[in-house]
């Protein structure tokens, strides 16, 4: 009897140590995958924000080299991004269960994959053309690179949060909200509300680099003409700036459920705007604390998200973040409306008081239409969510 | 102590609040507010226009030299126009000798669409006869630039060429060199030289 319960205990203490082992090694590889998730992130926010400011100097006409300051961030972040899905894509061989991590494994391979081969298609493109502008081939491979690798990265983020193989529960903080019932997640800790910051930041960053690349009028060269139509680009910004901007700032919440995380992801976004497009230029320096203002729609959104949970109200705080989109995408939504309202010749001098004119003539008539796309991305934003968590369900 | 109704109400009074303070502050200060920011104000000025010949024989070349200073302030861009009436195009006719200007000269051709009236709009207009097109991208406020040319005449006769210069953005009758005379196709003022290009 003694012997058996001997026997049972040594089984047990075995048993013990081997989960304390698989523990360890779960939370290793869990590390090394979130640590690759966000070099991706930090990688792209880097060449993000390099680009931002280059097309700023561009506008400034600084005079450029290949090793200026905005191309060594753009190159260093492309180096952090390629090193971050290689410790992502050795964190999640060691996984148990690999399902779930592999649409975002696949998403950042593919994205990284053409960045990578941005860099010499860029370098074919000038040789053969010459100067290239905003929109070009090769221009549009790193930038949808960037996309799908940052998607990739938040979404990798967001599943090895929620992910745990020795626990019977799977549910973590990214639990679909029930209307009219708050719910605030306990299982999150603060570096992953962080984490999803700067994984967002990413995907705002990208995105909003493809609507700039079809919309601003920065793309007509010696051999090509790739310039959107005014009109098109008017429309398209006005539909695709708010719906953005909504989309991207619910995201920040719904994947977190805590006050504070919208109005952070916002100020960051602010602030990176002020960093690449306005400290550059001499003449927008004097608009930056007006233009900081716009944290103020973010946090109203935010208290409205954060306080009350029914629909009409997240779509109100939807129409809050559309309405305030022509005033974030400042100072480069000038030159997209431009096109069609005021047709003066934007000079780096003149982008505030051009703004300023675009902005008594056409606010008013573009309001709508912004509040509206506002809610839309609301509306994108829950379904996203919603249908994330069936997918990671699915795949469960 | 705070009721849950007394906190909706006011949370509700201070996002109201919020929302009229940065939505009046937008709308409707902020655009006086960055009119009435200072625009530059840039003032060229061709300090000195060259020419080595005033008459010559057909088939030689002559030198023209250009010195062009802005003495305003700091111009976005700045531009210094050297078109042929007589020639049909520049390539073979005219050479660049000297330049010192921090981007590269456009070369204006016949039936080319170009920027009018101190280039206020996006508007365009055809160009007529062939130029030389010197800039700086930004022109800094006091600096200097020059530009030498050597132009071997098409044919016999009196030779013309227009100079001027422009400062962008064009703020007020000071933003153009010379501020008076005669008017080109493009509407803007000009200095006109002649070389006498006699038969050999």
């Amino acid at each position: 009897m003694s012997s058996r319960t001997s026997d049972t205990s040594s089984g047990s203490a075995e048993e013990s140590t081997q989960t304390t082992l698989d523990e360890e090694k779960y939370r290793r590889s869990k590390l090394k995958f979130k640590i690759g998730c966000i070099l991706i992130s930090l990688g792209v926010l880097l060449t993000l924000s390099g680009e931002s400011w280059d097309i700023t100097n561009h506008l400034i006409n600084k005079p450029e080299t290949f090793f200026s300051t905005p191309h060594l961030m753009l190159y260093t972040g492309v180096g952090v991004a390629a090193l971050g899905s290689v410790i992502m894509f050795v964190g999640k061989r060691s996984f148990a269960n690999q399902g779930k991590f592999k649409l975002p494994m696949r998403l950042v391979i593919i994205g990284i994959s053409m960045v990578v081969i941005a860099g010499p298609f860029d370098y074919t493109w000038h040789v053969a053309f010459g100067l290239d502008g905003l929109l070009s081939p090769s221009h549009i491979t790193l930038t949808f690179g960037l996309f799908l690798a940052s998607i990739g990265a938040l979404s990798g983020l967001v599943s090895a949060r929620n992910y745990s193989p020795l626990l019977t529960s799977q549910k973590g903080g990214n639990q679909i909200e029930q209307e009219g019932k708050p719910k605030q997640s306990v299982v999150l800790l603060g570096m992953d509300n962080l984490l999803s910051i700067i994984g967002i930041l990413s995907l705002w960053l990208t995105a909003t680099g493809v609507l700039y690349m079809f919309s601003l009028p920065f793309s007509d060269t010696q051999s090509f003409d790739f310039n959107p139509d005014p009109t098109f680009a008017a429309i398209f910004a006005t539909i695709g700036f708010p719906l953005l901007l909504s989309t991207i700032l619910y995201l920040s919440y719904g994947l977190n459920y805590r006050f504070g995380i919208l109005s952070i992801t916002g100020a960051a976004f602010l602030l990176i705007s002020i960093l690449t497009t306005m400290i550059p230029n001499e003449f927008l320096v004097p608009t930056i604390s007006f233009y900081f203002l716009s944290i103020i729609p973010f946090v109203v959104a935010d208290t409205i998200l954060s306080y009350s949970k029914t629909k009409s109200l997240q779509y109100v705080a939807g129409g809050v973040l559309g309405s305030c989109s022509f005033m974030v995408y400042y100072p480069f939504i000038t030159y997209v409306y431009n096109g069609v309202v005021t047709h003066t010749t934007v000079f780096p001098s003149l982008i505030a008081p051009v703004y300023s004119e675009i902005m008594i003539s056409s606010y008013s008539l573009l309001v709508g239409p912004l509040i509206a796309a506002g809610i839309l991305g609301v509306v994108l934003g829950r379904y996203i969510i919603s249908h994330s968590k069936i997918l990671e369900q699915k795949i469960e | 102590m705070i009721t849950a109704s007394n906190k909706t109400i006011i949370i509700a009074v201070a996002i109201v609040a919020s929302l009229t303070f940065y939505f009046a502050l937008s709308v409707f200060y902020l655009p006086d507010f960055y009119q009435s920011l200072k625009i530059p104000r840039p003032i060229p000025f061709l300090s000195e226009v060259k020419i080595s010949e005033s008459m010559i024989h057909f088939g030689n070349s002559f030198d023209i030299e250009i010195t062009a200073t802005n003495t305003g302030d700091s111009a976005d861009h700045q531009t210094v126009s050297v078109a042929f009436l007589n020639l049909t195009q520049t390539e073979g006719f005219v050479q660049i000798t000297k330049y010192d200007f921090p981007q590269s000269p456009f070369l204006i051709q016949v039936g080319d669409e170009i920027h009018y009236d101190y280039a206020s709009s996006d508007d365009t207009i055809t160009a007529q006869y062939p130029a030389i097109e010197a800039y700086g991208r930004p022109w800094e406020s006091n600096a200097t630039y020059h530009l030498g040319l050597k132009v071997t005449p098409e044919e016999p006769g009196r030779f013309v060429f227009f100079v001027k210069s422009v400062g962008l953005p064009h703020t007020d009758d000071l933003s153009h060199f010379p501020s008076d005379g005669l008017i080109d196709y493009q509407r803007e003022f000009v200095k006109a030289y002649s070389v006498n290009v006699t038969e050999p």
